[in-house]
């Protein structure tokens, strides 16, 4: 009983941190629309505003780092055939993305800014969308919707330089049934 | 990549994904002697039966024919108990050939206490759970060949692998019901025989070999044990399982009378009194 609500609390963490790192986005473009002195971080303040929004840059760049390298260390998988259908995931996430940015300059307050954000939150959550994280674009990581022969579309992150038709993917690690995760560089086996 | 998955509850295929990248059954060394299935022969310790053309049988998996994707499969979790797991299978890659492995897993395999001994000294664990894996697994699919070494393991996780006890047994079970002391009811016929009597025909067919001129005296024993066995013309009337069950322990001369509380009993297994009297120490 006791693993089995374990199990939950950590997807359930998973999920939190997941929502949280593909929506800072609009986090960071709301906290740089700000004037000088809000902008100033308490520990920050005798340095220069452009100081504290390079440092908030690092933590939520960090932060997805952070949870790129946990992802790596889930439960292994592999998918060694039967692949219908492989497409880059670019077009559905970007829309989105620029959307963060507009909402994000419009918001004049923190209150409006919890509120938005909060909802923002409770949308992404239960989707698919918290995996496809654009931060991870910056670690060369790309996303892909592979179908298989059962008519399953999953989403592949992965950080491979050519994906040819028939592609094989013998070392990935499972984030959930339709979410697997692959890094070539890593050491196999 | 190795696999190991579980079936997970009766009935429909459900495998989950349980561990991977993990290696849990070694190949056996004496999978060359292997000869093709037949009820009437008595494996030696080092010989296996086989199937061959596995993937065009009725009883195949769909899973051992194509390539693995874990896009097929959810990941085990445990929801309160983990003993509704019914079989594992485990895919190993070996020498560039792809192997699966698999083995039954029945209540007895579910350990629930276990003594453990680690660095500081042996432990009683109780309230988790351990599945234990067998030396040699139940069943083996390389090369679109089925080996395995008793069938009756495999009913579980190959349905319908039944069938081929029942084909290599027809003729059998139908020459010993035209028996001249039996006569079949139109509901009842050879096909609707199930394992378990048709393993009984087997001995009973030796058995009556062996009576010669007593056949009439186990007939009547029979009908004396039996009054509900339907009996006329000299023939037993066999109308259900039950039916050709009773007849069959009547052959193997199962009922008796207890000697101080006059009961009529049946015996459920029997072997000769001098199997229990042990050498002379």
């Amino acid at each position: 009983m006791f693993c089995s609500m374990l199990q939950k609390v950590i997807d359930v963490i998973k999920r939190i941190v997941m929502t949280i790192s593909s929506t800072s986005l609009l986090l960071f473009i709301y906290y740089i629309n700000q004037n000088d002195d809000k902008r100033k971080i308490p520990f920050l303040s005798k340095y220069p505003a452009i100081v504290s929004c390079i440092f908030f840059a690092i933590v939520i760049v960090l932060f997805a780092l952070v949870s790129l390298i946990v992802f790596l260390h889930f439960q292994k998988a592999s998918i060694e055939g039967n692949i219908h259908n492989i497409e880059m995931v670019n077009n559905t996430f970007l829309p989105t993305y620029l959307g963060y940015f507009f909402v994000a300059l419009s918001i004049q307050n923190l209150h409006a800014l919890f509120i938005v954000y909060i909802i923002v939150c409770i949308f992404t959550y239960p989707s698919q969308s918290p995996y496809v994280n654009p931060l991870f674009l910056l670690f060369g990581y790309k996303f892909y919707y592979i179908t298989t022969t059962k008519c399953k579309r999953v989403l592949i992150v992965s950080n491979r330089d050519k994906m040819s038709c028939d592609i094989i993917f013998p070392y990935l690690h499972r984030i959930n049934s339709f979410t697997f995760i692959e890094n070539c560089k890593e050491k196999k086996r | 990549m190795n696999h190991v998955l579980a079936q997970v509850g009766k009935g429909k295929h459900n495998l989950q994904e349980l561990i991977s990248d993990i290696k849990i059954f070694d190949f056996p060394g004496d999978l060359e002697n292997s000869i093709v299935y037949d009820p009437a022969y008595q494996l030696n310790e080092d010989e296996w039966f086989k199937i061959e053309c596995f993937s065009k049988k009725s009883f195949s998996l769909d899973i051992v024919n194509t390539e693995y994707s874990s896009a097929d499969y959810d990941a085990y979790c445990i929801s309160g108990k983990g003993d509704e797991i019914e079989y594992l299978c485990s895919y190993q890659e070996m020498n560039e050939e792809k192997i699966w492995f698999f083995q039954r897993v029945t209540k007895t395999q579910f350990l629930k206490k276990c003594i453990s001994f680690g660095g500081d000294g042996a432990k009683y664990v109780e309230g988790s759970k351990f599945i234990f894996i067998k030396e040699t697994p139940d069943a083996i699919v390389l090369n679109d060949v089925l080996y395995f070494k008793n069938l009756a393991s495999l009913f579980c996780i190959f349905k319908g692998i039944d069938q081929l006890y029942r084909e290599a047994t027809d003729i059998e079970v139908s020459s010993f019901l035209k028996s001249s002391f039996i006569s079949m009811s139109n509901d009842y016929n050879s096909q609707k025989v199930k394992t378990a009597n048709r393993k009984r025909i087997a001995l009973a067919m030796d058995t009556l070999e062996k009576y010669g001129n007593k056949k009439e005296e186990i007939i009547s024993y029979t009908h004396e044990y039996c009054p509900e066995l339907e009996f006329k013309d000299n023939k037993f009337l066999i109308k259900s399982e039950l039916d050709l069950k009773l007849l069959l322990w009547g052959i193997g001369q199962r009922f008796y009378t207890t000697p101080v509380t006059n009961e009529k009993v049946v015996a459920g297994s029997i072997t000769a009194l001098k199997n229990f009297i042990g050498k002379k120490e």
